[in-house]
């Protein structure tokens, strides 16, 4: 059977393994998607007449404990990627699992909040910061739904990787799962003081 | 060659992992306590970027390993950056072109210059 090219081996011109390049690639791509809407938000805000303050709107506390439970998610993501390079495979499913589990609680936080939002008659179609703000806390929720599913096939299947002694291949798939959800944390760091800490106008 | 690490490296990181952890998390109860301090519209913005900034570059450094990674990837990252900046750049040349502008005013105009030209 042919073995894929620079799986496991780090390819001589890029200084990586080609899932590493492949993923860095994608955030590449998905800078420019947040970018986007980032640009959105400023052009939105500063044509607007009034804007108002975050907090007047939506609820910093939930949206404070969300980005501790993010951040608390990206640790263990990185600790089950260590515990792989450790040889520790109890240890990968702990911390894996423990991310699954992190990210869960943020998505029902978050829903918890939207369903709030909703029962207040507050729509992305009641006016242009809500807009802005469900269109873009959206689509980052979807990427943590996509973020979960990932780290779930990794959770489920891993041990057949590394019973198999393709044990640099899982560490290899973990990691750049890992890049993928600190991405997505990195997003939030972003999202949480533009939406809810900002002042208005 | 794998892209191996030792037991020794890995063990090091984890230290340095725990640490960005506690810097993170005080860092976010600095965000929220900020957000209270009368530095104006333009001061809040500039305070709240500067600390997610700091939180963001840390957990680029540090949980995404940046710190320590391949050219290929610096290099792919600093095209990224150039056409980030480009795009924001867009956005604010679009918006000085039109300071002082009343947003909805530029709208009414368009819509009469449509209907005008016989537009439906």
């Amino acid at each position: 059977m042919v073995e894929i090219p620079y799986r496991t081996e780090i390819r001589p011109d890029t200084g990586v393994y080609n899932g590493k390049m492949g993923i860095w690639l994608f955030i590449a791509s998905e800078v420019m998607l947040f970018g986007g809407l980032f640009s959105t938000y400023i052009l939105l805000r500063v044509g607007a007449v009034s804007w108002p303050e975050g907090s007047e709107i939506l609820n910093v506390p939930i949206a404070t404990f969300n980005t501790m439970v993010l951040i608390t998610s990206s640790v263990t993501m990185v600790m089950a990627w260590a515990s792989l390079a450790m040889n520790n495979f109890s240890g990968f499913k702990t911390h894996m699992g423990l991310t699954i589990l992190l990210a869960l609680v943020f998505l029902v936080a978050k829903a918890i909040e939207y369903n709030a939002k909703f029962s207040h008659g507050l729509f992305p179609k009641t006016n242009t910061f809500l807009a802005i703000y469900f269109t873009m806390t959206g689509l980052h929720a979807i990427h943590i739904l996509g973020g979960i599913v990932v780290n779930a096939y990794l959770w489920f299947t891993g041990e057949k990787m590394w019973k198999a002694g393709e044990r640099q291949g899982l560490m290899n798939r973990v990691e750049v799962a890992g890049l993928y959800w600190h991405f997505v944390d990195l997003v939030w760091i972003f999202l949480f003081p533009t939406f809810y800490l900002l002042g208005g106008k | 060659m794998a892209s191996g690490h030792s037991h020794d490296d890995v063990r090091s990181h984890v230290q340095s992992y725990l640490l960005v952890f506690a810097a993170l998390g005080l860092l976010t109860v600095v965000t929220v306590l900020v957000s209270y301090f009368p530095f104006g519209i333009a001061g809040g913005i500039i305070v709240a970027l500067m600390v997610a900034t700091v939180k963001g570059t840390l957990v680029a450094q540090i949980f995404m390993h940046l710190k320590s990674e391949a050219k290929g990837i610096y290099g792919l990252l600093l095209l990224t950056g150039f056409f980030l900046l480009g795009l924001f750049f867009l956005t604010i040349i679009t918006v000085m072109s039109q300071q002082g502008d009343d947003i909805s005013l530029q709208y009414q105009k368009s819509i009469e210059t449509h209907h005008s030209t016989g537009g439906h």
